[in-house]
């Protein structure tokens, strides 16, 4: 073990705790000792030597090795004592003396303390005597007792004044001396409030620095000394509202700002909350509020204020109607919410936050039919309060509950009135400004609410701004997470198809997306790909149902340039996609013109934007498929778009892409009658899946060519079956036939070859072939009579 | 006995919200056992609802799908029956009852589910059977007058199965069944 040269800190407590035992062992003995001499004396009815003894045992008081705990206990001790005292100096008032003389006579004690130990005993005699107004004895009491300046000694002198005076207040309040009026009852209790609080405020700076600390835990013990003044006066019945608010409250408000002490503070003003009633409190709340903004820069005026606000809203539970009416008498809302903007600039962000969440929940409390407008202008003076207040975390997590008390307690279409809302918001870090935005979104989506016109949706935008718009130049922005803005938006789209007139207004619920298409724009290539689409669609919704034609054209148009947007974003292959199913809705409405715009603007697209092969592939098929799907194309327009897309097919660069495309081209010829051309694409389609034979193997996971032969006579089998008999240009039965042929050779060959899945997948895609040509010559069998399964 | 949700379609969030509440009462996690997903969910956040239903999922590309990983095809065997998945806007034209035939006897399966229309259908193809779920969000339709949420499950025993088909009409959901047996 190493050896200490010092004891450690617990060590030196208990050392320092068995000394204080000792002390106050030693002082207790003594006090009992006097006290016995002092009883002796009082059977002897021995007036000198009771002041002697008396005065010895009220001399212990004058130690200061005592911690204010172990003081308090000799206190009490003492105290019983003088009970006996008091009723011997009633009993000395019976047989002769006045109490002026006895008043007198304990002047000549030798020690002050003492001394005035035994005048303020004297005193209760003489108040209860009627011998001199009430008044001046409280008076001279309390102004004697200035006599004792040591902090513990006096607290605890002024103390026994306070319980030694009390029944004289009572005599004044029951009337029963004329000279002392009410007023001169609270100006006694106020002196001796002020002056303990001054004595107790100065124990902080007695004392070495370094025990600062224990020194402020043993003060806190003390506090209910100074604050049994505040009871005292709040238990005085001749104190009404008027004296208080007069009087009573602006003196102790006095006493506490002057003080500049938090821990005083602290606790006054919770006690002045706790004590007096909840009517003093509504009648007296800006003077209150305004006293808070003057208190020292430790104290936490935020906590005290919500105190306050807090026992306001407990009273409205416990008594609705009452505290309903008397809050609006008072305009108890506006007093509250006045003073405090006065005070924010001085108690800092996080309080002032606070106090503004504090009085948000009053306003949502106990405001019936104003709340909303009164959440509004709550918001409103926070976000002037704060605007240029650095905003601590703290404070920004407080503002963050602040915006969403509304969001739990109002319906989404009231939130968007509160104008001031968005302002509150932007006090808060982007991120944290974010995750409103999203909470209000989701809440949306959540409730089904409908948005329901212009106004309310742009509303809404600037409430969520932060996720719909970039970043302002200058604000730092978090870095760029483009699968959280994915997600973000994902949620901001869904939002759009809530945005729409309730009553099915084509006009109106355009004017709506006309706006959102407008404000999306504004976030910047990584939102628009993911939100505008969601407006193309509701848009096109409306041109489908919507019979005014003119109105159509013109949609049709917003549609373009908002598609426009999306392409240069760039997305070339959502845009595509996007200027096909415009097609298609064109197509439907017969806007013949505007469908040729849209197809041709996918055209343009797929030559100029769609950066590699496989895309293009997937994109001319979904071309074919919309073309193929287009009802109303006068002949030579679809004429013109069907052989592009043809040429197209013939142009991808491999030949089993070429084969597909083109025998998918088919099909668009087959529906307006030029069966010739369908037999060319069939046609065109053998020849790439025999060139495709001829090049290397194909690669996994694409048609091989026996494949691409069966898929060609499947075709084969599709347009001879629906073919009439009579038509020009038509599929022969030999050219079906030919095709049967070929694909029986090539599968014996290959069923002949090693096996492999690839091969026994093309040959099961045969056998299915032979039996659906079985199936058919069942179905129609003079129309295949001729067609031959054996060769 | 395997339970198996079929549906797709989705377009979250370009054409629609979401799923309806009353589907997603229904489609509660842990009742079936695969989802066969005709594609067009749209965003990973839906592919993501579909695995909380069921993890096994198999899905193929729709037309507004951007994950490149999901196939253009698939063919999932369950019990004694082969399914065929595709969604559809490469099947030309769209719909086409011949069209998908080929589809069907290329993928060898017994029973062709495909999408893209966001009409429910069923049609017995020669001896097999083609089965659209429609779309389970009722997303709109560039083609489509008006469209109905659907989708449907498929009880498989061996060779057979039933099918439940549920559309959500005025707010109610309606459900049918019907049988399918392979033959052979």
């Amino acid at each position: 073990m190493e050896p200490s040269t010092s004891p450690p800190v617990s060590t030196m407590d208990q050392i320092m705790a068995a000394e204080q035992e000792k002390w106050l062992a030693d002082a207790k003995a003594a006090v009992k000792q006097q006290a016995f001499y002092m009883k002796r004396a009082i059977d002897e009815d021995n007036l000198r030597d009771v002041f002697k003894y008396s005065s010895a045992m009220l001399g212990e008081l004058r130690t200061s090795l005592l911690s204010p705990q172990k003081y308090y206990e000799l206190y009490m001790r003492a105290f019983d004592e003088l009970r006996q005292l008091e009723m011997f100096f009633e009993e000395q008032r019976g047989k002769g003396h006045t109490a002026s003389e006895l008043y007198e006579l304990v002047q000549h004690a030798g020690n002050v303390l003492p001394r005035l130990y035994l005048l303020v005993t004297v005193g209760a005699v003489f108040i209860r005597s009627h011998e001199s107004p009430i008044k001046a004895l409280l008076k001279d009491l309390v102004e004697m007792c200035g006599g004792i300046q040591h902090p513990v000694r006096g607290l605890f002198l002024r103390t026994y004044l306070t319980q030694i005076s009390r029944e004289g207040l009572t005599l004044i309040e029951n009337k029963v001396d004329e000279e002392s009026t009410t007023g001169d009852a609270v100006e006694f209790v106020l002196q001796n409030f002020t002056e303990m609080n001054k004595l107790w405020v100065r124990m902080k700076h007695q004392g070495p620095v370094r025990e600062r600390a224990k020194r402020e835990r043993e003060r806190k013990e003390l506090r209910d000394l100074v604050g049994k003044n505040l009871v005292i006066l709040s238990s005085m019945e001749e104190v009404d509202v008027e004296m208080y608010g007069e009087i009573v409250l602006p003196r102790i408000l006095e006493q506490v700002v002057n003080c500049k002490d938090e821990l005083a503070q602290n606790y006054l003003m919770d006690c002045i909350i706790q004590v007096f009633p909840d009517e003093f409190h509504i009648k007296t709340v800006e003077t209150f509020v305004e006293g808070c903004g003057n208190l020292h820069q430790d104290t936490n005026v935020a906590q005290i204020l919500c105190g306050l606000i807090k026992r306001l809203g407990n009273y409205m539970e416990n008594e609705p109607e009452a505290s309903s009416a008397l809050f609006e008498e008072h305009q108890t809302f506006e007093k509250l919410l006045e003073p405090a903007t006065k005070i924010s600039d001085k108690v800092g962000s996080q309080a002032s936050a606070m106090i503004y969440s504090a009085i948000l929940d009053f306003a949502v409390k106990t405001s019936k039919g104003e709340a909303l407008g009164r959440v509004d202008q709550v918001l409103s003076q926070c976000a002037g309060a704060l605007r240029t207040a650095e905003i601590t975390s703290q404070a920004a997590r407080t503002l963050k509950s602040i915006l969403t008390t509304p969001l739990d307690s109002y319906t989404i279409t009231d939130l968007l009135e509160l104008g001031s809302y968005p302002s509150v918001m932007q006090l808060l870090q982007p991120r944290m400004q974010k995750a409103v935005a999203v909470d209000i979104v989701e809440k949306i989506l959540k409730k089904g609410t409908v948005i329901p016109d212009a106004k309310k949706v742009a509303s809404l935008f600037d409430f969520i701004s932060t996720i719909v718009e970039d970043a302002k130049a200058g604000e730092d922005d978090d870095e760029v997470d483009e699968e959280e803005i994915e997600e973000e938006q994902n949620l901001v789209a869904r939002l759009v198809h809530q945005m729409r007139s309730p009553d099915g207004s084509v006009e109106e619920s355009f004017a709506i997306l006309e706006l959102a298409k407008d404000r999306f724009g504004r976030g910047g290539p990584l939102r628009v790909k993911h939100t505008l689409p969601t407006v193309v669609f509701d848009v096109l919704q409306l041109v489908k149902r919507d019979e005014d034609e003119e109105r159509c054209v013109k949609m049709l148009k917003f549609l373009h340039g908002a598609i426009d947007m999306i392409a240069e974003v760039p997305e070339p292959e959502k845009a595509f996609k996007l200027y096909l199913e415009c097609t298609l809705v064109a197509d439907l409405k017969g806007l013949e013109t505007s469908a040729y715009d849209f197809a041709t603007a996918a055209f343009d697209i797929y030559e100029n934007g769609i950066p590699d092969q496989k895309a293009q592939v997937e994109a001319l098929k979904m071309l074919i498929g919309c073309l193929a799907s287009c009802e109303n194309f006068g002949e030579d327009n679809y004429d013109a778009l069907s052989s592009a897309a043809t040429k197209w097919s013939i142009k991808l660069l491999k030949k089993s892409d070429q084969c597909i495309s083109v025998f998918s081209c088919a099909h668009l010829f087959s529906t307006k009658g030029s069966s010739e051309k369908v037999l060319v694409c069939l046609k065109r389609a053998l020849t790439a899946a025999k060139q495709a034979q001829g090049m290397a193997k194909s690669s996994r996971g694409e048609m091989g060519p026996v494949e691409l032969f069966i898929a060609i006579l499947n075709k084969y089998l599709y347009f001879f079956d629906k073919q009439e008999e009579g038509e020009d240009g038509q599929i022969k039965v030999e050219d079906v036939q030919m095709l049967v042929d070929l694909v029986s050779n090539e599968t014996s060959s290959l069923a002949s070859a090693a096996g492999g899945e690839a091969s026994d997948r093309v040959l099961k895609f045969y056998s299915n072939t032979l039996r659906h040509i079985m199936a058919l010559k069942e179905k129609k069998p003079e129309k295949y009579s001729a067609l031959s399964l054996k060769t | 006995m395997v339970l198996v949700l079929c549906l797709g379609d989705l377009h979250v969030p370009y054409r629609t919200s979401d799923l309806p509440q009353q589907f997603k009462d229904i489609l509660l996690p842990g009742k079936v056992q695969q989802i066969l997903c005709t594609g067009d969910v749209c965003s990973s956040e839906m592919f993501s609802y579909l695995k909380s239903i069921c993890t096994n999922v198999h899905i193929v590309k729709g037309q507004f799908d951007e994950d490149h990983s999901y196939p253009e095809t698939k063919v999932v065997k369950i019990g004694d029956l082969k399914f065929g998945l595709v969604h559809g806007h490469t099947v030309i034209p769209w719909g086409d009852i011949s069209s998908l035939g080929m589809i069907q006897r290329q993928l060898d399966v017994d029973i062709l589910i495909s999408g893209h229309t966001h009409e429910f259908r069923t049609y017995a193809y020669e001896d097999k059977l083609l089965v659209n779920p429609g779309s389970a969000t009722g997303a709109y339709s560039s083609k489509e007058p008006s469209t109905t949420p659907s989708f449907c499950l498929f009880d498989v025993d061996a060779s057979k199965a039933t099918i439940y088909t549920y559309k959500l009409k005025d707010g109610e959901v309606k459900k049918e069944k019907m049988f399918f047996e392979k033959r052979g």
